[in-house]
C-alpha cells in the first residue's frame, strides 16, 4: 500500500506541474519586453505552410515558449544560481565579486580587431590632418580584480590598452586612465550592477583629459550630488542573479544651463538629465537620453569657449555631461548609428578638440570603425 | 545525430504543450481508439520538424504492412514468400540508402575515380529518425517471415508501431515481436505510469543537466588547449554521448510506460564494462541485438568456423559503423570495434581476465573513449591534431585550465551517475516512507532543475543591450 501512495503522489505532482505550466502558458498575458533581462522577448510565431515546412515554425515556437514560460524569471534565476553553486562562474559572461558586485567577464585579446580599428582611427586623424585624442576606458572587472575571489580568467585590460596605444599613429595622442583610476577610490569608479562607470569615474576621466589639454576642469566640490535609488544595470540583467540588491545612481550636477539637441529626436532640451527615462527599465539613459547618432550640447554660460567632437560609445553619455561644462559646444557622435562622413562634419564645425573615447570592451567588439571617414 | 529542428523531448514545447495534450487525449480516448490516436499524434510529432517527410514515413508503413500481409498469405509457397521478403527488405534498404547514403557514395566515388570529379552531388536532407524506423519496420517483415511474430492485419496498429513517438527519433529500436502483444492489448496502470514518470525524469536530467554541460566543456576543449585538456575533453565527450543517448532512451522508455508500453532496456551502465565485448552488451542494446539477429546470425554467426566468424564480425561492425552516419569515420569506428572484439575472442580476453577489475574497467574505458574520437572527428586532419595533443606533453593556457577546474564538480557528478553506485545505494535503503519521500523529492528536484535549464536555453548570452 505504501508503494501505491508513493506512485500516486509522484504521478499527481508530475501531471499537476506539466498541466499547470501548459494552462498558465495559455492563459497568462504575454509580455513583449522583459524588465529583468532588459530584452525583447520572442514574438508568437506565425503559422504558414512555409514556416511549418522549413522547420522555422518549430524553432520559433520553442523560443517563444521558453521566453514566455510561466515563472520564467524564477527558473532562469534558479539555473543561474545552480551554475554558480557548481562553480561554473568562469564559464559565464558575468562574474560575481565578493562584495556582491557583478562584473563582465574579462575581454580577451583580439589582435585583428585592434589592428583594423586602430588603422581606421589613424587614417581618420590623418585625413583630418590634425591631432586627435584617444582614450580607452578599462573595464570594471580589471579595476576591481581583488574583489573577485572565485575562479576567474585574467583581466588583461592594461595589455589590451597598451597594444592599441602602441599602434597609434603620430596624429594620435593617447590618454592613460590606468594610473588615475588605480589611485582613486576604486569601489566608486563603476556601478555594482552595470558595466558603465559612475559619475565619479567619468569625472576622473574628464579631469584627466582636461589636464592633458591644459584646460581647466571643475573640482568635485563644484557639483551637487543627488541619488536615484533602485538602479539595476546591464550586468544584473545578464547575470540572472535576481537576488542582487539594487543600487543608487549618483548624479553629478554642475548647475549650469545647457541646450541639448539630438539628430534623431525633435526639439531642444534644457537639461543634461532626462528624468522621464527613470520610468524605463534601463535607467542609465537618464544621462543625456541614452544613445543617439549625434548629440549636440550648447553651454549657455557666456564665458564658455571652445568646441569638442567626441567619437564615443555609451560611456560618454555620462562623460559628455562633464565635458559639456568646459566647452561652448560639445558634439557626441556614435558610430554605431551615425553613418555620415565625420570628416565632413569636422570641416563644417572646425572643432577645437577631437576625442575618441571607448571602453576596452566596445573597442574590441565594435566593428563600426570602418565607417569612419 | 539529431537534427536541429526536431521536436525533442527535452524542449518546452514537448514538455508543456505536446505531452500534456497527448496524455489528456490518450486517457480520455476509449481503449479501442488509442492506437489510432497514438498514430495520429506520432505523425504530428514527426511532422513538427519535417512535414515534407511525412509521406516517406507513410510509404514505409504501407510498404512493410503490405509486405507482411503478402508474406503471410503466400506462406505455403516458400519460394514466393522468400522473394517477397527479399523485395521488401531491398526496398527498405533502398529508401535508407537513397536518403542517407547518396551523398556519401557519390562523394566517395568522386574521390576514388578521377573522371567523376565533376559529378554534382545532390543535397538530400536526412529524414529524421529514418535509420530507426526503417530498422524497426524491417524487423517486422523478417519476424513475420520467420514466424517469430504474427502478421498485423490492422494498418492502424502497425502504423502506431512504426511511428510511435517515444522511440521514433532516437530509439530504442523496438523489435516488432517484443511489442506485438502490447499493440493489441496493453494495460495502463498507476504503477506503470509512476515508474514511467521516474524513468522519464531521470532521462531528462541526464540530457539537460549532464550531457549538455559536458557538451559545453568538450566544445571548449576540443579545439584548443594542451595535453591535460585533451584528456579531460575526451572524457567529457565520452560522458556527453552516453548521457545524451541513454537519457534519450530513458525518456522513450518512460514515455512508453506512461502510455502502457514496456520497451526493453537500451543501456546498462556501459562504462563499467570489463571487456569491449561486455561494453557492447551494455551499450545501445537494441541496436546490437538487431544486428545480431538480422545480420550476424543469418550470416552464419559463429557456426561456420573461426575464419567465417571473424569475417562476419567485420561485416556486422562495418555496417554498424555506417548505420551511425554516412561518413568514412563511422566505418572506421565500426572496424575499430571489430578489431577489439576479434582480439578479445582470440586472445585478449584471457589476458584481461588476469587483471584486477578496476584496471580492466579503465582499459576498456580508454579503448572506448579513443573510439569516440574516431566517432567525433569526421575530418582526419582534426583527428590527428587531437591525437597529437593527447600523446604529447603540451602545457595548458590559463583559459583551458580554468575550464577544467570549473567543470570538475559537474564532471565528478557525471562520472558518479555513469556508475550504478547511486542506484545500488538507493536500493539498499529500507522500504518505507523515508525511501518514498526521498525518491519523490529527488525526482522533483531534478525536474525543477530541468525546467530551469529549459527556460534559460533561450537566454542569449549576447543579448542586445543598449550599451
Amino acid at each position: 500500500m505504501k508503494g501505491k501512495l508513493r506512485d500516486y503522489i509522484l504521478c499527481l505532482l508530475f501531471l499537476l506541474s506539466v498541466f499547470a505550466m501548459a494552462a498558465l502558458f495559455l492563459l497568462l498575458p504575454k509580455e513583449d519586453f522583459s524588465e529583468k533581462e532588459k530584452r525583447y522577448l520572442e514574438k508568437a510565431p506565425e503559422l504558414s505552410w512555409e514556416s511549418l515546412s522549413s522547420g522555422d515554425f518549430g524553432e520559433k515556437a520553442e523560443k517563444y515558449m521558453a521566453d514566455h514560460l510561466p515563472f520564467r524569471d524564477f527558473f532562469v534565476g534558479l539555473a543561474a544560481n545552480t551554475d554558480r553553486l557548481m562553480g561554473l562562474q568562469v564559464t559565464k559572461d558575468i562574474y560575481v565579486g565578493d562584495s556582491g558586485r557583478l562584473y563582465e567577464a574579462p575581454y580577451r585579446e583580439n589582435a585583428a580587431a585592434t589592428e583594423s580599428n586602430m588603422e581606421a582611427i589613424n587614417a581618420f586623424a590623418e585625413k583630418l590632418g590634425r591631432k586627435v585624442d584617444f582614450m580607452l576606458v578599462p573595464s570594471a572587472g580589471y579595476m576591481m580584480q581583488q574583489d573577485i575571489k572565485g575562479l576567474k580568467n585574467p583581466y588583461i585590460d592594461d595589455e589590451l590598452i597598451a597594444a592599441a596605444y602602441a599602434q597609434a599613429g603620430e596624429n594620435l595622442r593617447c590618454i592613460d586612465l590606468l594610473d588615475t583610476f588605480g589611485a582613486a577610490d576604486r569601489g566608486r569608479l563603476y556601478y555594482r550592477t552595470d558595466h558603465h562607470w559612475t559619475g565619479y569615474g567619468a569625472w576622473l576621466a574628464y579631469r584627466e583629459y582636461m589636464d592633458s589639454l591644459g584646460r581647466e576642469s571643475r573640482a568635485q566640490t563644484d557639483y551637487s550630488l543627488s541619488y536615484i535609488p533602485g538602479f539595476y544595470g546591464s550586468t544584473y540583467s545578464r547575470s540572472c542573479l535576481w537576488q542582487t540588491p539594487p543600487e543608487d545612481m549618483e548624479v553629478w550636477d554642475d548647475g549650469g544651463t545647457y541646450t541639448v539637441s539630438f539628430s534623431d529626436r525633435e526639439g531642444e532640451f534644457h537639461s543634461l538629465f532626462f528624468p522621464e527615462r527613470l520610468e524605463e527599465p534601463d535607467k542609465y539613459t537618464y544621462w543625456l537620453d541614452g544613445n543617439h547618432p549625434l548629440v549636440r550640447i550648447e553651454n549657455q554660460n557666456p564665458e564658455a569657449e571652445g568646441s569638442l567632437l567626441v567619437l564615443r560609445d555609451s560611456y560618454s553619455n555620462c562623460l559628455g555631461c562633464f565635458l559639456a561644462g568646459s566647452y561652448k559646444t560639445v558634439v557626441l557622435a556614435d558610430l554605431r548609428y551615425y553613418k555620415e562622413p565625420l570628416s565632413e562634419l569636422c570641416r563644417q564645425e572646425g572643432f577645437d578638440d577631437v576625442l575618441v573615447a571607448y571602453s576596452v570592451g566596445n573597442f574590441l567588439t565594435d566593428n563600426n570603425f570602418i565607417w569612419l571617414e | 545525430m539529431l537534427g536541429e529542428i526536431v521536436l525533442v523531448f527535452s524542449s518546452n514545447v514537448f514538455l508543456f504543450a505536446y505531452l500534456p495534450a497527448v496524455l489528456l487525449l490518450y486517457y480520455l480516448c476509449p481503449r479501442r481508439w488509442r492506437n489510432l490516436l497514438l498514430f495520429v499524434v506520432s505523425l504530428v510529432f514527426y511532422g513538427w520538424g519535417e512535414p515534407v517527410y511525412l509521406g516517406l514515413m507513410l510509404f514505409t508503413i504501407a510498404l512493410n504492412y503490405l509486405g507482411g500481409l503478402l508474406i503471410d498469405r503466400y506462406r505455403s509457397r516458400a519460394k514466393r514468400a522468400k522473394r517477397l521478403l527479399a523485395l521488401t527488405v531491398v526496398l527498405n534498404l533502398a529508401l535508407l540508402g537513397f536518403f542517407k547514403y547518396t551523398g556519401f557514395v557519390l562523394e566517395s566515388l568522386k574521390s576514388l575515380i578521377p573522371g567523376m570529379s565533376s559529378l554534382a552531388v545532390p543535397e538530400i536532407a536526412l529524414p529524421i529518425g529514418i535509420s530507426f524506423y526503417i530498422f524497426q519496420s524491417m524487423s517486422y517483415t523478417i519476424d513475420v517471415y520467420r514466424r517469430d511474430a504474427p502478421v498485423q492485419r490492422d494498418p492502424i496498429g502497425f502504423g502506431a508501431y512504426v511511428s510511435m513517438f517515444p522511440q521514433l527519433i532516437a530509439g530504442p529500436i523496438v523489435k516488432y515481436k517484443d511489442v506485438a502483444e502490447q499493440l493489441s492489448c496493453r494495460r495502463e496502470s498507476l504503477e506503470k505510469f509512476a515508474s514511467g514518470v521516474g524513468v522519464f525524469i531521470i532521462g531528462l536530467g541526464k540530457k539537460l543537466l549532464l550531457a549538455n554541460q559536458m557538451g559545453l566543456l568538450w566544445e571548449e576543449l576540443s579545439c584548443s588547449g594542451g595535453t591535460a585538456s585533451a584528456w579531460v575533453g575526451m572524457l567529457a565527450y565520452t560522458l556527453q554521448i552516453y548521457f545524451d543517448f541513454s537519457g534519450y532512451s530513458d525518456m522513450a522508455i518512460g514515455l512508453g510506460r506512461m502510455l502502457g508500453f514496456e520497451f526493453l532496456k537500451n543501456f546498462d551502465y556501459p562504462y563499467i564494462s570489463r571487456s569491449v565485448t561486455e561494453f557492447w552488451r551494455r551499450w545501445h542494446i537494441s541496436l546490437s541485438t538487431w544486428f545480431r539477429e538480422y545480420v550476424y546470425i543469418p550470416l552464419g554467426g559463429n557456426r561456420r568456423g573461426l575464419k567465417r566468424q571473424i569475417l562476419n564480425i567485420f561485416i556486422v561492425w562495418a555496417l554498424t559503423g555506417l548505420w551511425h552516419g554516412a561518413s568514412w569515420n563511422f566505418v572506421l569506428w565500426g572496424l575499430y570495434y571489430a578489431l577489439w572484439l576479434t582480439a578479445e575472442k582470440l586472445f585478449l580476453l584471457k589476458g584481461l581476465e588476469k587483471l584486477p577489475s578496476a584496471l580492466r574497467c579503465l582499459l576498456v574505458l580508454l579503448a572506448v573513449a579513443l573510439g569516440w574520437m574516431l566517432f567525433y572527428f569526421t575530418d582526419t586532419g582534426e583527428l590527428f591534431a587531437f591525437m597529437g595533443r593527447l600523446f604529447s606533453f603540451r602545457g595548458e593556457d590559463v583559459y583551458s585550465r580554468n575550464m577544467i577546474l570549473a567543470y570538475l564538480p559537474t564532471m565528478a557528478l557525471a562520472v558518479f551517475a555513469a556508475t550504478p553506485a547511486g542506484k545500488s545505494l538507493y536500493l539498499r535503503l529500507r522500504e518505507g516512507r523515508v525511501k518514498d519521500a526521498l525518491s519523490i523529492l529527488g525526482l522533483g528536484a531534478v525536474f525543477l532543475l530541468c525546467t530551469a535549464a529549459l527556460a534559460s536555453q533561450s537566454y542569449n548570452p549576447f543579448i542586445y543591450f543598449r550599451f
